[in-house]
């Protein structure tokens, strides 16, 4: 290695293991439920953030948001719930958002269970005990959401959008051998352990398929719950663009370099 | 087919290769090192860049040159590309740690303020 690399290097684990520090003195606070996390990551959500956790504070399961740079009053509303807030200081995309949030919900040695949920309200709270619920027969490592298993759940989805996923689900089908009906749902839940195993490099959209090429790789145990996706007009303008696939594909290519 | 042709090809597969199985910062100064050189050889005897393009079935040496360019550009980019992924997985942690240091030292005072 080289030497101005090596400095780079040893400057930045100085820096890291500060704040590992400031970790291991200070004791993480503590709830009575506290085995189940619910990780939302939010990037300029402030108009529908409060009705999302309004309904995730009436379940019996810790939330931790993780604001992911926003620019608008994204902390601010998150902060009025009797959740977690962490924020990034920049923005760094939605990969990135549930790796910090899947840390934070690690350090507790409480915690069994881990679900990633989407801050713009189209996810139904409902289906996260279904989710947890095939977890807890121990059978599956990771339980994933689908809006293609029951007929109906994809509330309102257009053509375009519904041709885009099923060709991702084709490509996943392809390049990860996993036969699964939707690979691009944000609704997911992991066992602690499995949530550990996995490391989501892929800090912008294209962790949707980093999750599931580790979950093949890994040999996790996986199954597919039927979950409700409600398209409102908000996620339609909130919501990934279907050019916005294109970025997905360099991203994973860049990942080889 | 041509014998620059041959080579062009197998440099491009090289570089293929070079870059998924075996890139190395070292290694990447070095070719700029000798491409930097070549540079200089070739502007101090002008007539050397067409006898090597005859020599390998290009014909003018400012065709070879030209070819040399792109594949450089090439390289180039992708060391540049492989080296902002890295800064912005230093960056990733760096923003991650401090996001949960800071819940961690805001819950754990009595004087939090929302």
């Amino acid at each position: 290695m080289l030497e101005g690399e090596s400095l780079q290097k040893a400057q930045f684990n100085a820096i890291a293991q500060q704040y590992t520090l400031h970790l291991g003195e200070c004791s993480p606070p503590m709830k009575e439920r506290a085995n189940v996390w619910i990780v939302v990551p939010a990037y300029n959500e402030a108009q529908v953030i409060g009705e999302v956790l309004n309904q995730l504070c009436q379940l019996p399961y810790n939330v931790v948001v993780v604001d992911d740079g926003s620019v608008d009053h994204t902390y601010q509303r998150a902060l009025d719930f009797p959740v977690t807030v962490l924020r990034h200081v920049c923005n760094l995309g939605q990969g990135a958002a549930l790796q910090t949030g899947i840390e934070y919900a690690l350090l507790f040695p409480e915690t069994e269970f881990i679900v990633t949920f989407d801050s713009d309200g189209q996810h139904g709270r409902d289906s996260i005990a279904q989710l947890l619920d095939s977890l807890k027969t121990g059978n599956y490592d990771v339980a994933l959401g689908s809006r293609f298993l029951r007929r109906g759940d994809a509330v309102n989805i257009n053509l375009r959008k519904q041709l885009t996923l099923k060709l991702a689900i084709l490509l996943t089908r392809i390049t990860t051998g996993l036969k699964l009906t939707d690979t691009h749902n944000g609704l997911r839940a992991f066992t602690a352990k499995a949530a550990a195993q996995i490391k989501i490099k892929q800090n912008r959209m294209a962790h949707a398929s980093e999750i599931l090429s580790q979950i093949s790789e890994l040999k996790l145990r996986y199954c597919e719950i039927p979950v409700t996706i409600t398209y409102t007009e908000y996620s339609k303008v909130k919501g990934q663009k279907i050019v916005q696939s294109i970025n997905i594909i360099w991203d994973m290519l860049r990942s080889h370099l | 087919m041509y014998l620059s042709q041959l080579i062009l090809i197998a440099l491009i597969l090289f570089f293929l290769i070079y870059i998924f199985y075996f890139r190395d910062a070292l290694l990447d100064r070095l070719v700029y090192l000798v491409l930097m050189l070549a540079g200089i050889i070739v502007v101090l005897f002008p007539d050397l860049s067409t006898s090597i393009a005859n020599l390998i079935g290009i014909g003018r040496g400012a065709d070879l040159i030209f070819y040399a360019f792109i594949m450089y550009t090439l390289f180039n980019n992708i060391a540049q590309v492989s080296q902002i992924k890295k800064i912005e997985h230093q960056i990733t942690v760096l923003v991650r740690k401090r996001a949960i240091a800071e819940a961690i030292e805001g819950s754990s005072s009595p004087e939090k303020d929302n």
